[in-house]
């Protein structure tokens, strides 16, 4: 077997394989043997058949089946002599030609193979440390939103809606007369920009029972119509912070303790974070240094996952991308995986069954019957510890930061505590 | 007479590609009419051999029952031609 293994553009492959007549015919020989034995032709027993008569008999499918069988046997030897690891189905190129028996055979193969990525200065990257401090403000401002989280809503009788107050309402919302949310039983703060203003302004004034029909026309022109009726009307009342508050939201005993566990927390946070700026800009470095052009089948199958991540996800972020954007995202998470691949494998970093089996009764400790993709979690741990030998190889500068935590800013401690988890 | 009318079809079957390979002696369906000598030119002109003798005889159908009424395959006449030494017929 005479192999050629050519190179193309976009880390392509081209194989060229030439066989003797002796290994067509090996391969004409063992296919034959298996007809012989269950080939049932009038006027011969079965397995008695001569080969001549096979071969007239059963010429063309055995051509087909020889192709095949030459095919997958020297593509694969191909693979495992020449290194060549496929990330694609490969085309094969037979021109129409099928396999003849005592004549050589050659055919071409056309395979997306994994592109050398060379990364040589990845040690002692100049980094940025984001250094934060968790000042007084930033527990303040958590306290602050504990403390409208746990406020009491008094109701109120005497006098009509304020601004500040709580109404709940009961109505809908249309939209060039079909109706587009329902407000029922919905408990919105007057004055707040989260509520449209013209309804703001209808309810400033209103008491208990009033109703009310509001007309507006949206930024496209079509007309918007609030129906709603005040159902009840409440007034927030924020508890004091003190230690009684702490002992209320829990296993706190007084207020020192309720805002060492809220530092913590906030730490927590900023390792994180700290770590996660980290990890973005050795990637941004690593990605700007490499240069490499990947095969369309894997960029597409990167866009592909990348979908699929973001409706699990549920963001939507990646659904206002076009086609140029995602497509360069697809490549940056390409090469970032392809280079920390890249790197274990120079510096010999790599997961054991051990810590695998831990992270996995890990996962499984927090959900039962959550089916684990294991290679994604060796991938994962894998480059967790690429980035920590990377970390520890690069030269670290802090820089100064705040971390302001704003009271609205639900998301940011959310996403925090999630992260922690 | 036309050749192919004289000669029908190879006999393909273990006893006859036996004697082919052992005997240089090869099998074929004939017209009932055609005579051995008809058969031996037809089979030097079909396969440009050289014949040296021609066998013949009367292959009788086989009684096929279908349910009850008993059917028959049709008479057949086979011809076994002997080949000059080194003559060869292939069939593909």
């Amino acid at each position: 077997m005479k192999v050629t293994v050519g190179e193309l553009p976009q880390s392509r492959k081209q194989i060229q394989i030439e066989l003797e007549e002796e290994e067509v015919n090996r391969h004409f020989d063992s296919s034959l043997n298996q007809y012989a034995k269950v080939a049932q032709i009038p006027g011969f027993r079965k397995g008695k058949v001569p080969r001549p008569v096979l071969e007239m008999k059963f010429g063309k499918s055995l051509q087909a089946e020889v192709l095949e069988k030459i095919v997958n046997e020297s593509y694969e030897k191909v693979q495992k002599e020449e290194g060549i690891e496929p990330v694609s189905p490969a085309s094969i190129d037979t021109k129409d030609v099928m396999p003849e028996k005592n004549k050589p055979y050659s055919f071409k193969i056309t395979v997306d193979v994994t592109p050398a990525v060379r990364i040589d200065e990845y040690k002692g990257l100049v980094l940025e440390r984001g250094k934060i401090e968790i000042t007084e403000k930033d527990v303040n401002a958590v306290l602050k939103r504990k403390q409208e989280e746990h406020a009491e809503f008094l109701p109120v009788a005497d006098r009509p809606v304020m601004k500040g107050d709580w109404v709940l309402l009961d109505g809908d919302i249309l939209l060039d007369g079909k109706v587009i949310q329902d407000l029922s039983g919905q408990l919105v703060e007057v004055g707040l920009d989260n509520l449209p203003k013209e309804m703001s302004e209808a309810l400033i004034g209103s008491s208990v029972g009033d109703e009310r029909n509001v007309n507006s026309k949206t930024e496209s022109g079509e007309e918007i119509t609030y129906r709603f009726r005040v159902k009840a009307i409440k007034e927030r009342r924020l508890l004091i912070v003190n230690d009684e508050f702490a002992r209320d939201l829990g296993e706190f005993q007084s207020l020192d303790e309720l805002k060492a566990d809220i530092r913590k927390e906030l730490s927590a946070i900023v390792d994180i974070r700290v770590k996660e700026g980290l990890k973005k800009q050795i990637i941004d470095k690593l990605v700007d240094k490499v240069e490499v052009e990947f095969p369309p089948a894997l960029t597409e199958r990167q866009i592909e996952r990348i979908k699929v991540l973001s409706k699990v996800r549920g963001d939507g972020s990646v659904e206002k991308l076009g086609e140029k954007e995602l497509g360069e995202l697809a490549v940056r998470k390409l090469k970032e995986y392809f280079i920390l691949d890249e790197i274990a494998k120079r510096e010999n970093i790599t997961v054991t069954d051990e810590e695998l089996e831990k992270v996995k009764a890990k996962i499984s400790e927090g959900r039962k019957d959550a089916e684990i993709d294991m290679e994604n979690v060796r991938s994962n741990l894998m480059q967790g510890k690429v980035f920590d030998f990377l970390l520890s190889a690069a030269s670290i500068r802090d820089k100064e930061e705040s971390l302001i935590v704003k009271p609205n800013d639900v998301s940011f401690i959310r996403r925090g505590k999630d992260e922690l988890e | 007479m036309d050749s192919h009318i004289i000669i029908k079809s190879p006999v393909l079957t273990e006893k006859s590609t036996g004697m082919s390979e052992k005997e240089n002696k090869y099998s074929f369906r004939v017209g009932g009419n055609a005579t051995k000598i008809e058969i031996g030119k037809a089979i030097e002109e079909l396969f440009k051999v050289k014949v040296v003798h021609v066998n013949t005889s009367f292959v009788r159908g086989k009684k096929k029952r279908v349910r009850q009424r008993v059917g028959k395959t049709p008479d057949w006449k086979k011809a076994v031609v002997t080949l000059r030494k080194g003559d060869k017929i292939e069939f593909a």
